[in-house]
């Protein structure tokens, strides 16, 4: 299974995850397909899935059939995407214990342990009660509203899993069960070009908005953060930036404290509105909920058991991303991570090979242990 | 060149593409009942040799059953290119240990011929191992022409040749030198069938066994120039099939590095000539390449002795022929 692990690692590490760079056979096809999710897809078929299809966002989906159709199914997804792109070919590197590459850990190992799943059952003969449905979901990291394409996703799953695991890349032991608060947005000052008094400069307007976000006190009880991730501005050395953006993410244990937040955050925006006479908008990229599966859910406690059977602590804390849309569903899911890699998001990400193994049996124990859960 | 003889151009250059349904590859493997063996020649690659043989298993191994065996032919790595490869299942040598009675030689040509003896398979496939985006195309492709059509018992391979300046940059079209400037010359005055391989000193190619073992191997350099020249003069073009592997990114190499390489492919060339009595030449050929570098504000003159050491054909070989009996009934 090495090699074959491995194999999948690397080719979907160096293949291209971007919307568009595969198009459809089908002349009426709308969607922006990626190479890599070709690849997913044609993997599957290749490996005899039992059922094979993309749905109407291009997720390549496959279905292993269990022997009992009475059951609901379990649901493994990953993101195709690599976080981080490099420009030119994506070449890995492979040594004795460590794969490096770009987009290694984001998420080019999640996606191959859960395209290694039809693999590992053919090869040690496993069978399943419940169906197991494998999901590879595209373009998540592409876009800045990219969260919402799991909306989309779980809307057409047609089906109500009976749990269902999220995979990444890392770090091996981690185990999301609930969802903090979050609301990710970009803030974009334009400058008006036809009003004399204007601002000129949009990189001072920004930096204005963010001196004033940092007087923002948040709380650690409930545990509140908020993060100026992103800026963008300008184009010449010699020019005023006509405009600016501004990434910022707030996230809160607690849904009242975060819309507080964001109500202070509106507040900074308008009084530098009007300060410095400058177009700011607000846009709202991703928002979703605190929500929590429960520590004595049965998926969170055997979850837990499979990494403490590996011998693996588990570092259990808040999910910020995908697990949320779940949640609010009803639909019991844990986040899992495979390997334990270093340098995320740069050029030489690495990961342990030894560590991948373990996860991969992490996937697979959990997996077991849920299909022999009674309740269905 | 003949109308029929030009035509080969277009009806022997393949895309690997064409060739990508592996089923369909083994299928004709096994309906024939052939072997494949896989050989890479290495050197110091431990960069590299372990995503070759990772993603050659996996893929024509595991999943699909076109390559019988993965072996490393090794000059003598310094680093842990043995160990690597071992680690992810290729069978390894020491070309030293190989057929131990004879006197030992260190270059490419060496384990190439070397693996001719302890490789099992009917095809042979040589891909070299410092190959950064490997890729099974690399295996397939070249094995496509041999196992679909019929009449073809060597196959080369060639390139958009991208050359790895830096991590960053790539330069889409900077390979291959040597051969426009040394090579295609020299087959288009003496060869001019054999200009029309694209890539004629290209690494990597494939090989029904009694195509190789009744021809000598130079050791050095000159090892993929003879190595046409002889398949060519035995077997004609129509045995002969290049496919386009797409990109191939390599290391690039200094042009002292390449000057020497080009003293060593006309060394080859001009012995190949002599031989075969296309030219008479009456006068000794030096065996030094003479090279200057620039260092500290003064020419300094470098001097490197290159023989032309050769191999005999493998099947001349006692060792040989008594592992390969069914080659003496047909030698």
């Amino acid at each position: 299974m090495r090699e074959l692990l491995i194999g999948n690692i690397i080719f979907l590490g160096e293949i291209p995850s971007q919307a568009g760079t595969w198009q459809s056979d089908e002349e009426t096809s709308s969607i922006d397909y990626s190479v890599r999710a070709r690849f997913f897809a044609e993997r599957l078929l290749e490996l005899g899935v039992d059922e094979c299809t993309t749905d109407s966002s291009g997720n390549p989906i496959g279905i292993i059939k269990g022997s009992d159709p009475n059951r609901a199914p379990i649901l493994v997804v990953a993101e195709l995407d690599s976080l981080y792109t490099p420009p030119g070919d994506i070449h890995y590197a492979l040594t004795e214990d460590s794969i490096v590459g770009p987009g290694l850990m984001d998420n080019a190992i999640g996606a191959a342990a859960i395209l290694s799943i039809p693999d590992i059952l053919q090869r040690l003969k496993l069978e399943f009660r419940s169906d197991i449905i494998i999901a590879g979901i595209c373009n998540t990291m592409q876009d800045d509203r990219n969260m919402l394409l799991y909306d989309t996703f779980l809307d057409s799953l047609g089906c109500k899993p009976v749990a269902s695991i999220i995979v990444k890349g890392g770090q091996l032991g981690r185990l999301n069960y609930f969802s903090d608060a979050v609301v990710r947005a970009n803030v974009v000052c334009v400058r008006r070009d036809e009003e004399r008094e204007a601002a000129d400069n949009m990189i001072e307007v920004i930096t204005e908005i963010v001196s004033r976000l940092l007087t923002i006190r948040t709380p650690k009880k409930p545990q509140t953060a908020l993060n100026v991730g992103i800026i963008k501005a300008g184009y010449k050395y010699g020019d005023p930036a006509a405009t600016a953006k501004l990434g910022l993410e707030v996230h809160s244990t607690d849904n009242a404290v975060l819309a507080d937040i964001i109500r202070q955050v509106h507040d900074i925006l308008d009084l530098v509105r009007y300060e410095e006479r400058a177009d700011i908008s607000f846009l709202t990229m991703a928002e979703m909920g605190a929500s929590n599966l429960g520590w004595n859910h049965e998926l969170t406690k055997a979850a837990i058991a499979v990494l403490r059977g590996l011998a693996l602590e588990p570092d259990v804390y808040p999910s910020v991303s995908e697990l949320y849309y779940f949640l609010k569903r009803k639909l019991p899911a844990v986040t899992i991570g495979i390997a334990t890699g270093y340098n995320y998001h740069q050029d030489d990400t690495s990961a342990a090979i030894p560590s991948v193994f373990k996860g991969l049996a992490q996937l697979m124990g959990l997996l077991m242990a849920i299909d022999e859960m009674e309740k269905q | 060149m003949s109308s029929d003889q030009k035509n080969w151009l277009k009806k022997r250059t393949f895309h690997h593409s064409q060739f990508s349904d592996i089923r369909k590859l083994v299928e004709a493997k096994e309906k024939r009942s052939l072997k494949i063996s896989l050989c890479f020649p290495t050197l110091n690659e431990e960069a590299t040799i372990a995503k070759e043989i990772v993603l050659m298993r996996s893929e024509l191994q595991l999943r699909h059953p076109l390559i019988d065996e993965i072996v490393v032919i090794d000059s003598g790595s310094k680093d842990n290119t043995c160990q690597v490869a071992r680690d992810f299942g290729a069978k390894v040598y020491l070309a030293e240990d190989i057929l131990p009675a004879l006197d030992p030689f260190r270059g490419k040509g060496e384990n190439l011929w070397k693996a001719l003896y302890v490789l099992e398979g009917d095809i042979i496939l040589y891909i070299d191992a410092d190959i950064k985006n490997i890729h099974p195309r690399f295996a397939y492709g070249l094995l496509g022409p041999l196992l679909m059509e019929e009449e073809v018992r060597f196959v080369k391979a060639f390139y958009d040749r991208p050359i790895a300046l830096d991590q960053k940059v790539v330069k889409p079209t900077g390979g291959g030198r040597v051969t426009e400037l040394v090579t295609r010359p020299l087959f288009s005055i003496f060869y001019p069938e054999l200009s029309q391989v694209i890539q004629p000193l290209s690494g990597e190619y494939a090989a029904f066994r009694d195509c190789l073992d009744c021809i000598p191997f130079p050791i050095g350099y000159g090892i993929e120039t003879s190595m046409l020249m002889d398949i060519y003069e035995n077997l004609g073009m129509n045995a002969m099939a290049q496919v386009d592997l797409d990109k191939r990114v390599h290391r690039n190499q200094t042009t002292l590095a390449l000057g020497r390489m080009s003293f060593g492919i006309i060394q080859t060339f001009l012995a190949k000539l002599k031989a075969t009595g296309k030219v008479d030449l009456h006068t000794e050929l030096f065996k030094k390449m003479i090279q200057y570098e620039l260092s500290e504000g003064e020419y300094r003159q470098l001097e490197h002795l290159i023989e032309i050491v050769e191999r005999p054909p493998i099947i001349e070989l006692p060792e040989y022929l008594e592992k390969f009996p069914q080659r003496k009934l047909r030698s």
